[in-house]
């Protein structure tokens, strides 16, 4: 019961600085949501500078207070003389102060969504911030540190002044976002705010500390001065340094400067998994439907920082996800919807994955799970086990010295159940390093000589019935990887320089049955090839100039093609008959 | 009166507020129903006496009890005991009603008819915020809550002090009525003679941090306050000149 009746107290004496401050960051997040533009009201930065500011406001007229209170008011014995004890007091002040702060995160998030709510124009746009918990919780601790040392400050309205340091304080966070980042720099009336705010505080705290003050004011009025203080002190850099964090952490899909850095079509033909960036960086993972436009967010971006790094790579044959690589190493199975998927990677085998991309820590091998399939490990990784196929012998470091391959470096590709490698071999200790193809019989377990690939030679893409299409820069043919016959494809005149990208397989398209499509870098920009099984080009596709080529591709439903270009960030139809595409936008 | 039947008990007290020894070698016991006066000159160390006595100040040497605990260190004892301060020390937010919210979640033996009753006799404001308050109705209402808790130990610290005869009267009246005569330990520091003639059974005149007399009966509170008298129109001052 006396816990009770202190919180009830505490509460009382706290009400009018939570009040104060809340009232002006709420009104603050009105006036924002009215003035500035959408990718900035309509962003979670919004929601999260508006919680940031309230909490830290409350953090220092509470902080500075909830302490040096009963020395301030002369009710320090009054408080002893009652039948409860000092630690309950304290604890009972601590949990207010924290309550509190996160009811001013609460209070002040959910203003800035209201104000969004009214005033944004319903744009929507992807975030990544968990630097806003990083921030809250030094507020937390700063809310202790002033709850600390006002309780040392030897006169009442020390309090103001000391938390006038403490905004000057807080109000660095601005000015480090410059080292952070230069274009979190803030603007000049800004930063001359910030200044001010800082000598001001600086002053006021020496001052303070130097002469002291002896007026007493009222409860309500100094706690409302120092949120008062706060408010005007803190507000106006951290808004701006959130609409400056928000112009490079959301990603605009109407920026004339968007940019699809990368992109694979998903299994199900319709979705392609891309990075897409609007500005230098970061680069967003999404998911776009090339039907509509429509773009998600792929996987929960908050969980980086600056997700640079993040790439979406790898599909699935089976399954309907790409796997979304983070910076930290870790990476998501994401579907076609941008969720999370919950897919046990063990139970994923060789056949599920496509070859050629990397699912696991990253790096440039195809890494599978050792229980079922096949392991490409790097070499000099420390595994010793190159390849591995179930019920075969592995071809190990020493099968591959036998076959007077001293690996330097090796890739494969999965072309109709038959692995094909190329490795960066010495073959023997005094040579010069080459490279070399060869593949393998799962069933034998033995290394076959592959004589159909040249040097600098790649596969492109897998196709039915055991043929592949294979390319260097130049020259892109059809082979078959078990007979060795190989064709080149007709490149119509067009001067290719190279061929680029994993080709995608389309299905029944043109009522041509299955037709596969490579992209191919011309002197005029990336262009597409749409090649029959047997190794003749049926449709060249061209994106319109200025779109500076072609990413992704897929036959919709109603046969036509679906393109999408690498700058602009749009999605190209064209039809049947190969008129003119229709182009939509890229939309949330 | 037996020593173990003492609600409050004081041995050997003393205490230094920095290098002044503001309280030596204290002895004294406070019984049921016995209301005890302590007279004194300014410094002669009343305040401290209750202070120590309401466990807001801890003894450096000797001990204190009250109902048998030390009550700086017994929330239990604290509950037992009510006190009325100078100068009123509640928050300056509350009024009697918001503090009677307060202390009834705090003290075990909390009465809300006898706060009722001591208010009306006090004639204070329910609801007006102390800081509002006359220091007369102010003085009411620390009585009226410590009146309201029941206390076995009653401290009351010059609470006539400042104010006019109509509310000094009206104050001393409420608190003769309402509190535990037989029951509850009293014991008021003043400076008025005159009250401590009309209410004390005993009166403990201090001077120098220690008790230089103790009177019983009303011809030793007239001899007591001749002391006291002659005490004051002395010009040495105190043994360490300490403000109490």
């Amino acid at each position: 019961m006396s816990l009770l009746a202190l919180t009830h107290k505490e509460l009382r004496e706290q009400a009018p600085a939570f009040l104060v401050a809340a009232a002006l960051v709420i009104v603050g997040c009105l006036v924002t949501g009215w003035l500035a533009d959408d990718l900035f009201v309509d962003s979670a930065t919004f929601a999260h500078t508006a919680a940031v500011c309230l909490t830290a406001i409350v953090a220092i007229a509470m902080g500075c207070d909830i302490g040096a209170r009963e020395r301030n008011e002369g009710t320090q014995e009054w408080l002893r003389r009652q039948p409860v004890s000092l630690g309950q007091v304290a604890l009972v002040k601590l949990a207010v102060l924290l309550g509190a702060l996160v009811a001013a995160a609460v209070v002040g998030s959910e203003s800035a969504t209201v104000a969004s709510r009214l005033f944004a124009s319903g744009a929507s746009s992807l975030q990544a911030e968990p630097m806003v918990g990083l921030i809250l919780g030094g507020t937390v601790a700063l809310a202790l540190w002033s709850m600390a040392c006002s309780s040392f400050l030897p006169r009442g309205f020390l309090a103001a002044p000391g938390g006038a340091c403490v905004f000057a304080l807080l109000a660095l966070p601005a000015a480090l976002h410059e080292i952070v980042m230069g274009r979190l720099r803030p603007d000049p009336p800004i930063g001359l705010w910030l200044t001010c705010a800082l000598i001001g505080g600086a002053l006021a705290a020496l001052s303070s500390m130097a002469i002291g003050s002896r007026r007493e004011w009222a409860t309500w009025k100094r706690a409302g001065t120092v949120a008062l203080a706060g408010s005007i002190g803190i507000a106006p850099t951290w808004f701006e340094a959130g609409a400056n964090l928000a112009g490079v952490t959301t990603l605009d899909l109407s920026s004339p400067n968007l940019e699809v850095r990368s992109a694979f079509l998903h299994t199900d033909g319709r979705h392609a998994f891309a990075m897409l960036r609007d500005e230098q960086w970061p680069s967003f993972p999404v998911v776009i439907d090339l039907e509509t436009g429509e773009t998600v967010a792929a996987g929960v971006l908050g969980d980086d920082l600056w997700p640079a790094h993040t790439t979406v790579s790898t599909r699935s044959n089976r399954f309907p996800f790409g796997v979304l690589h983070k910076q930290d190493g870790d990476s998501e199975i994401v579907g076609s919807d941008g969720e999370i998927l919950a897919i046990d990677r063990a139970e994923l085998s060789a056949a599920d994955l496509e070859p050629f991309n990397t699912i696991g820590d990253g790096g440039w091998t195809l890494a599978l799970p050792a229980g079922g399939g096949w392991r490409l490990s790097r070499a000099g990784s420390g595994a010793r086990a190159f390849v591995a196929a179930p019920g075969a012998t592995p071809v190990t470091e020493e099968v591959l010295a036998a076959a007077g391959w001293r690996v330097q470096y090796v890739e494969g590709w999965l072309v109709d159940g038959l692995w094909i490698f190329r490795g960066l071999v010495r073959p023997s200790a005094n040579g010069q390093t080459i490279t070399e193809y060869r593949s393998l019989d799962a069933e034998a377990g033995e290394l076959l000589a592959v004589d159909w690939m040249q040097a600098r030679d790649s596969i492109v893409c897998a196709l039915a019935d055991g043929k592949a299409l294979v390319g260097d820069r130049a020259r892109l043919s059809i082979v078959d990887v078990r007979e060795g016959g190989r064709r080149d494809l007709d490149t119509s005149g067009r001067k290719v320089r190279w061929w680029a990208g994993t080709a995608t397989v389309l299905q029944a398209t043109e009522g041509e049955g299955s037709l596969s499509c490579v992209t191919a870098v011309t002197a005029d920009g990336s262009i597409a090839a749409l090649v029959r099984a047997d190794g003749s080009v049926a449709r060249w596709i061209e994106p319109p100039p200025g779109s500076a080529g072609i990413l992704c591709l897929t036959a919709l439903a109603d046969g036509s093609i679906a393109v999408l270009t690498y700058r602009g960030g749009q999605v190209l139809r064209f039809g049947p008959g190969g008129d003119e595409p229709i182009a939509t936008a890229l939309h949330w | 009166m037996s020593e173990t039947n003492d609600i409050a008990r004081l041995r050997g007290v003393g205490v230094k507020l920095g290098r002044s020894e503001v309280l030596r070698g204290l002895e004294l016991g406070l019984a049921p129903g016995e209301l005890c006066v302590l007279l004194g000159r300014n410094g002669a160390g009343k305040t401290t006496l209750m202070r120590v006595l309401a466990g807001t100040l801890r003894a450096e040497s000797g001990s204190v009890r009250v109902c048998g605990a030390d009550p700086s260190r017994s929330a239990a004892a604290r509950a037992a005991i009510g006190f009325v301060p100078s100068l009123p020390d509640l928050p300056p937010w509350m009024s009697l009603t918001t503090a009677a919210r307060f202390a009834r979640r705090c003290y075990p033996t909390w009465d809300d008819r006898r706060l009722w009753r001591a208010a009306d006799a006090l004639a204070v404001p329910r609801r007006g915020r102390i800081s509002k308050l006359s220091r007369g109705q102010a003085a009411g209402v620390q009585l009226a809550l410590a009146l309201a808790a029941r206390p076995r130990l009653l401290l009351l610290d010059e609470p006539f002090a400042g104010l006019d005869a109509v509310a000094r009267d009206g104050l001393l009246s409420a608190f003769l009525t309402e509190v535990d005569l037989e029951d509850t330990a009293t014991l008021v520091s003043t400076h008025d003679l005159d009250i401590a003639a009309r209410i004390a059974d005993r009166a403990l005149l201090m001077d120098g941090g220690a008790l230089r007399e103790q009177a019983v009966g009303d011809a030793q509170l007239e001899h007591s306050a001749a002391a006291l008298r002659a005490l004051l129109t002395q010009t040495t001052p105190g043994p360490d000149g300490a403000a109490a």
